[in-house]
């Protein structure tokens, strides 16, 4: 047999060995074995003879080695943990003696910590936490999407369409905003509601906590008198009865049963304000307009194992066959996106700079504290040079410094979450106003790990420039120099600087940062929105439909209520539209220009469509450019005409007069209503005061058919009783309470006449028809 | 007192002597009755080590080059103490083993 295969294998075993023991003993191993073979009479039983015990001896030797080193990982630990509980002693004893020092570094720390943490409590609602709902991922929305703008609604025609047909989806819901005259229930009042199509709380996988959700086919006309009400309804106004299911309410005047209240604590996805869900039925009228009269907000829910990509070719293919079918080629897409996406996309940036923001005001909270403990620390010089000199290693002096470092940031840091409590308390009552969305801030596990994180951080950065600088410095020469000056002093001194000079550079940044943005904002306030606010307020009419059953009708009572208003004393003018700027509310469409092709990479035209009354530009102070806007004898008789703003004219009629040319709306409408152009006027600005991407198209309300409509009156500055005077006259004609509306805060009025609360405030709750306060 | 540390110390008790050198010296005790394997060997010599009962010296023969140390081993006076005792408890043994074998 081959000598050298056994000797292999032996070396193989030695390998076994821990690695000190085989380093010492290995070559005197080997060697003996090999003697051992050699000499023994039985060759092949010796070699195995060997290898058994070599294994043996392996496994003898893991043993004892795994027992050496956990009582020495043990002893090592515990030493640790001896020193540090006697560093923290000593640290908080040098701390408490300087009390100013200590106050001044825990509360820079604190006000650092806590402004970090409360942004982060937002950043960690709105960005990070998953929504309320099981399963929240497979949420998504559909939206039509035009060009490169991102448009969240899609129209009845075109949610019929999807929900029947689109297979990636599991489920598809439905909703809109509304807001309705309750009565029947005590006083009367207005409240913030939603239609809703009847599988909505199924697709978002919620259920009402009493009674029961909304069955398939309640959402069709005539069975749709049933409501849900929210938990803080059903204890504001019901008491918290029990006998709640089946009670009738009156919304605009029509019955509605409640069949179920929510959850308790629940809120609407897409308003946290709803307090009332009722049924969408879609109207024949509804589901025969166009592809592209958009009003609607949808939620979904994928099919199990599909994916927002996949869904996304399939709506790209439903498109196409409906851009095929009505014979365009401009960009009309529908798409969709994961519904937690939708809180995150307006107001990201915005959080994300505040963030950055915020750690940098931290940084420079960090420079300073390094600063004042460098030179405490130079200070104390000769005390570290003495303990050194002593015998205490230089790295259990660094430790010690650090040990403080961290103690002084971990108090900062519990005072910086009281600070961050706070904040996040007045964060918020004002979020709701920047998103229409619910979030709810509060310091949950998330964000106190992000504080304590940050905090024992945040010592571990400032202390270690005194610990770095006490590494470097020469302890006989502190000693005998009596710790004033040196080497270790001039190179402590020079870090200082650079620390200074890096505070100054960051706040520099941030003051830049936060002039530019005051600046932004004051340029904002300047802004011509397109239209004059001081001195305009506003009410909103909904006409209930068993009273004004015809179009007739309505169009009637609002020419009367106009009347009406203009009569009082102080009212310069009035007039209606369908949807006020700024009022919230979105009425789009995509519509055809006359001779204008769009090209296939062009986004087609798409705005703003608005029914107003005649009167409506001079109220509001809107300049007519040419042509003429509506009159009286524009009704259902003559032929549909529009009025359209200075920006369409300009982007689809360039060069040429649009006066007497023709729009039409309505994707795939067989069909079309065309619009003859009349008037050009200036444009006004409707959801910010920077979107003039979006162009506006003005039609009549009496060739429309409308059940609701804002009030806009322009009057002279005068008293409050302006308020009640107009109220009574619209009264005194019908039965409809008017909503007031708070608007734009004009520069002029100091009348007292400005309602005092915001629109999301329930200012629009009477108590007497008599009372003249202000609303 | 196992028996190959037994044997080992007595054969160092005389000696000074490297691995295979104690091997050898055993299988001379034991008239062959007893060979130490290295890794018994070792792991005995290093577990006596740790005890103090022997200790190593450096070869002065160590031919230049040669790969690994030459060790050798001498016998510590706690070694010996050990060894003492042991003997004197084997004396014990064997005295009452002879007093009972008499008897008969």
């Amino acid at each position: 047999m081959n000598m050298s295969w056994w000797i292999r294998a032996y070396r193989l075993v030695l390998k076994l060995y821990p690695e000190p023991f085989r380093r010492r003993y290995g070559d005197d191993m080997e060697a003996l074995y090999v003697e051992a073979v050699r000499a023994s009479r039985a060759g092949g039983w010796a070699r195995v003879r060997g290898l058994v015990d070599g294994l043996a001896g392996a496994w003898r030797e893991r043993v004892r080695a795994r027992r050496t080193k956990s009582t020495t990982r043990e002893g090592l630990m515990r030493a640790f943990a001896d020193r540090r509980r006697q560093d923290v002693r000593y640290a908080v004893r040098r701390l408490v003696a300087a009390p100013a020092f200590t106050a001044a570094i825990v509360v820079t720390l604190a006000l650092g910590i806590g402004a970090n943490t409360a942004i982060f409590s937002v950043v960690n609602a709105v960005l990070l936490r998953p929504l309320p709902f099981p399963d929240s991922e497979r949420l998504v929305d559909v939206n039509h999407v035009y060009g490169g703008s991102d448009e969240r609604a899609v129209s009845a025609r075109g949610y019929r369409e999807y929900a029947q047909t689109v297979t990636g989806l599991q489920g598809l819901a439905a909703y809109t905003g509304w807001s309705a005259n309750l009565t029947g229930i005590g006083s009367p009042e207005f409240v913030t509601a939603a239609r809703v199509t009847a599988n909505y709380n199924r697709v978002l996988g919620v259920a009402p906590a009493l009674g029961r959700d909304f069955r398939a086919g309640e959402d069709e006309p005539g069975a749709d008198h049933v409501a849900l009400i929210s938990d803080g309804f059903w204890t504001r106004r019901l008491g918290s009865s029990r006998d709640v299911l089946g009670t009738t309410i009156r919304l605009n005047g029509e019955a509605y049963e409640i069949v179920g209240v929510m959850p308790r604590g629940y809120v609407d996805f897409y308003n946290a304000e709803v307090e009332l869900w009722v049924p969408l039925a879609f109207t024949p009228q509804q589901l025969s307009s166009g592809w592209g009269r958009e009003w609607l907000r949808t939620v979904g829910r994928l099919r199990p194992g599909g994916s927002v990509a996949s869904l996304n070719a399939e709506l790209e293919a439903l498109a196409e066959r409906v851009r095929v079918a009505a014979d365009r080629s401009d960009s009309w897409s529908v798409s969709s996106k994961p519904l937690h996406e939708l809180r995150r996309a307006d107001i990201r940036p915005a959080l994300l700079i505040l963030l950055g923001a915020v750690g940098l005001v931290l940084l420079i909270a960090c420079a300073n504290v390094a600063n004042l403990l460098l030179a405490r620390a130079s200070v104390r010089a000769k005390e570290i040079a003495i303990r050194a000199a002593l015998g205490a290693g230089r790295r259990r002096i660094a430790g010690q410094l650090l040990t403080e470092s961290v103690v002084l940031s971990l108090a900062g840091g519990a005072l910086g979450m009281l600070i961050a409590a706070v904040a996040v308390s007045v964060l918020g009552l004002a979020l709701p106003s920047w998103t229409d969305l619910a979030v709810d801030v509060r310091l949950d596990g998330p964000v106190l790990a992000f504080a304590a994180v940050l905090a024992a951080g945040t010592g571990l950065v400032f202390g270690l420039a005194p610990a770095v600088q006490l590494m470097r410095t020469d302890v006989q020469h502190t000693l005998r120099e009596g710790g004033r000056s040196g080497r270790a002093d001039r190179a402590g001194y020079w870090f200082r600087r650079t620390l200074v000079a890096g505070e100054i550079a960051l706040a520099i940044t941030l003051l830049t940062g936060a002039g530019l943005l005051v600046r932004s904002f004051s340029k904002l306030q300047a802004v011509d929105p397109g239209f004059e606010p001081a001195g305009l307020h506003t009410f909103s009419l909904f006409l209930p439909d068993a009273q004004y059953p015809t179009n007739t009708a309505r169009i009637a009572f609002f020419d009367r209520a106009l009347e009406a208003v203009r009569t009082v004393p102080g009212v310069e003018s009035a007039a209606a539209i369908s949807v006020l700027p700024f009022g919230g509310g979105w009425s789009t469409s995509s519509f055809d220009v006359e001779g204008h092709t769009p090209g296939p990479d062009e986004q087609p035209p798409w705005g703003d469509v608005r029914t107003v009354s005649p009167g409506y530009f001079e109220t509001m102070g809107i300049p007519l450019l040419s042509g003429r806007t509506f009159e009286d004898g524009d009704d259902l008789g003559g032929a549909p005409v529009a009025v359209i703003d200075e920006v369409l004219a300009q982007r689809y009629f360039a060069g040429r007069d649009p006066i007497g040319l023709h729009l039409g709306f309505d994707l795939a409408d067989p069909e079309e209503r065309r619009y003859r152009i009349v008037g050009v006027v200036g444009h006004a600005a409707h959801q910010t005061l920077d979107d003039d991407a979006r162009v506006q198209f003005y039609m009549t309300y009496r060739q429309q058919n409308r059940s609701s409509m804002a009030i806009v009156v322009r009057t002279h500055p005068g008293p409050a009783s302006l308020v009640g005077a107009v109220r009574a006259a619209v009264q005194c004609r019908s039965r409809v309470w008017p909503r007031w509306n708070r608007w734009w805060r004009s520069r002029s009025d100091n009348d007292g006449s400005r309602p005092c609360c915001s629109r999301r405030s329930r200012c629009s709750r009477w108590s007497s028809p008599a009372s003249a306060s202000t609303a | 007192m196992r028996m190959h540390v037994f044997f080992i110390l007595m054969a160092l008790a005389e000696q000074h002597l490297h691995g295979s050198g104690i091997v050898r010296e055993v299988l001379a005790l034991t008239d062959g009755g007893l060979r130490l394997w290295p890794a018994t060997l070792y792991g005995t010599l290093a577990d006596l080590e740790a005890h103090g009962w022997i200790a190593e010296l450096e070869d002065p023969d160590r031919p230049e080059g040669a790969s690994g140390r030459h060790r050798i081993y001498r016998l510590e006076p706690a070694g010996r103490t050990a060894l003492r005792a042991e003997v004197e408890r084997l004396e014990g043994v064997v005295a009452e083993a002879r007093r009972r074998v008499a008897t008969t």
